[in-house]
């Protein structure tokens, strides 16, 4: 199977300081390979550079050393045909308010050089936007624009889409409408999607593959969705929101493993028959607690197993 | 082909916004009128001491007006131009779509232009007819236009100059104010460019070099007399050509070489 994206050792240093002297490096090595088919997911903690792959890939920065390809096409020497086959989405894209929705459109067709007839007034069309073409974006509401940022980066039908942060202002029923479209298109019109997004959710319902960096830039893990919760050691986590700070003789006394997270607790079981029994227990000691909830292993437990094995805590599950 | 598509949506989005502002085009108007009024009394005021001219001091200045009403506004548009778009995000995306930096400030500067042209013409000049100031001959009308092209396209030049700074020093304050006030200066807005001489010797000869001088001298010879006297006529249409030629390469040159330096240094999109 072909590549669509290959990224090898990538540097990225941006000058900072008086005089821009120093330099402080926010990509460090940075390489994967991308088959075409796969959609992938840049997720880890803030400052770990993940919008800054992103905007590298789409051409917004240069990399200091090293090499991406995109459909076989160098992005530093050809930068010209790997623009034309790809489409950057940000919450950033705010729009000249006083446009009307087809003005809007129009323009953003000039630029791309494609019509209106086909992928943006069919996609207007699904997600009820049609009867608004004639209203200012200003009186848009923020998943009204979330859902006209997406049309304007799918207008020229790219082969790679760049999605940075799409969903991050929505609320849970419109970030549902944004997956539910991204995935209908995806299967209609195969493209190749490169998303950042700290929801698990997201990433769960779009991508195949999931590229985990750390802080300093550098890659945790590079492997598919469910290899990476396969590894989880447990399969359900319940988080205990206490009334009152509970010591460790009190928690031990559960049974399970467990871990503190600021003054929410969260417990680690294998199976139905643990959760049962740990929500039973739980359930005994309600003068203690506030509230708690069971929920199967996400992307944020992948995120945190895989930070705490690299930082050689000794949390035993 | 695909530079005069984008060129020509980008310029068509520009005109829409501008006419969604009306009352900015309201006071751009009312501001131009009252700089008319303004010069009009300075000119009935004041009599040049040191340098004779062929025409009152009040016709001077007008035509000054009227010359700079094409150029002020749409410097001002082009240069803001950059951190507007990145303010609105669209920078990034419109990069990404092969939309270079010479495209989006060229076509700001068409829209405002046109915007400019329009109420210099049908505002300003019935204006300078009515107060006499006008001689222009219809023969003269196409050197008038060519005049105002390549003075149209030095300011072009001009912006993508002062655009290609601004996209590594995002702060650059009234840097590019500086520079239109320094060419209102040397090209005889205020005072007749002679005049300078008083202060250093030879700085004329070095002010009439500039585009923007030489075509307000060859605008006033042409609508204030009538006609441009021949000898100097040429003079001032090749120092309008050729500092136009190397202003507008200049500036594509170093503002495409801005815009790599601002893609590795990773400023590109801030302001």
């Amino acid at each position: 199977m072909e590549d669509v994206v290959i990224v090898e050792n990538v540097v990225k240093e941006f000058p900072i300081g008086a005089f821009l002297r120093k330099r402080l490096r926010i990509l460090n090595g940075i390489s994967f390979n991308l088959p075409d088919g796969d959609n992938l997911a840049i997720v880890g903690p803030n400052a770990s550079g993940k919008t800054t792959l992103l905007k590298m890939l789409a051409s917004i920065y240069l990399p200091d050393s090293g090499s991406i390809e995109i459909y076989g096409y160098d992005l530093q020497k050809q930068i010209t045909q790997v623009r034309n086959m790809i489409s950057f989405v940000s919450p950033s894209l705010t729009f000249q308010a006083k446009l009307t929705l087809k003005e809007t459109i129009d323009f953003f067709a000039g630029v791309q050089d494609v019509g209106i007839d086909d992928i943006a007034l069919n996609f207007l069309e699904e997600v009820n936007l049609t009867h608004m073409m004639d209203k200012r974006l200003e009186s848009f509401s923020e998943g009204q624009k979330a859902m006209v940022r997406l049309v304007v980066g799918l207008m020229k039908q790219p082969r790679l889409l760049l999605l940075d942060e799409i969903t991050a202002t929505l609320d849970l029923t419109r970030k549902e409408a944004v997956i539910n479209t991204i995935n209908e298109l995806d299967r209609r019109y195969k493209f190749t999607i490169i998303l950042v997004d700290h929801d698990p959710m997201v990433v769960d319902r779009i991508c195949d593959k999931v590229l985990l960096l750390k802080r300093g830039g550098r890659v945790l893990k590079y492997s598919t969705v469910d290899e990476l919760l396969s590894k989880i050691p447990y399969k359900y986590d319940i988080k205990v929101t206490p009334k009152k700070t509970l010591d460790d003789g009190f928690l031990k006394n559960f049974g399970f493993p467990y871990k503190k997270m600021g003054n929410i607790i969260r417990f680690f079981t294998h199976n139905h028959s643990e959760v049962n029994e740990l929500n039973a227990k739980l359930l005994e000691k309600e003068d203690y607690i506030l509230e708690f909830s069971i929920s199967g292993v996400s992307l944020e437990d992948v995120y945190y197993y895989w930070m705490q094995k690299e930082t050689s805590e000794t949390e035993k599950y | 082909m695909g530079f005069w598509k984008t060129l020509k949506a980008t310029t068509v989005r520009n005109l829409r916004v501008i006419f969604k502002y009306k009352f900015e085009i309201f006071i751009n108007i009312s501001w131009l009128i009252l700089d008319i009024i303004a010069f009009s009394l300075l000119g009935h005021i004041v009599e040049s001491t040191s340098v004779d001219l062929e025409y009152s001091l009040r016709d001077f200045l007008l035509v000054g007006v009227f010359f700079w009403a094409f150029f002020g506004k749409s410097y001002d548009d082009t240069v803001n131009c950059i951190p507007e778009e990145a303010s609105r995000g669209t920078l990034g995306f419109l990069l990404t779509n092969n939309v270079s930096f010479v495209t989006l400030l060229t076509a700001r500067a068409t829209a405002s232009s046109i915007i400019s042209a329009v109420v210099a013409i049908c505002i300003i000049f019935p204006i300078l007819a009515v107060l006499d100031v006008l001689q222009l001959q219809l023969q003269w009308l196409l050197l008038a236009m060519v005049i105002f092209f390549l003075c149209w396209l030095f300011m072009l030049g001009v912006s993508l100059l002062v655009s290609s700074v601004n996209v590594l020093f995002k702060r650059i304050g009234l840097f590019s104010a500086l520079f239109l006030w320094a060419l209102k200066i040397l090209s005889g807005y205020f005072f007749p460019v002679e005049a300078l001489d008083d202060f250093v010797p030879g700085l004329s000869f070095m002010a009439m070099s500039l585009p923007t001088s030489a075509g307000l001298q060859l605008i006033r010879w042409v609508l204030i007399l009538g006609a441009p006297p021949p000898e100097m006529m040429w003079n001032a249409l090749t120092s309008l050509l050729i500092g136009t030629t190397i202003v507008m390469v200049a500036a594509i040159i170093i503002l495409k070489q801005m815009e790599k330096i601002a893609a590795k240094v990773g400023t590109l999109e801030f302001y």
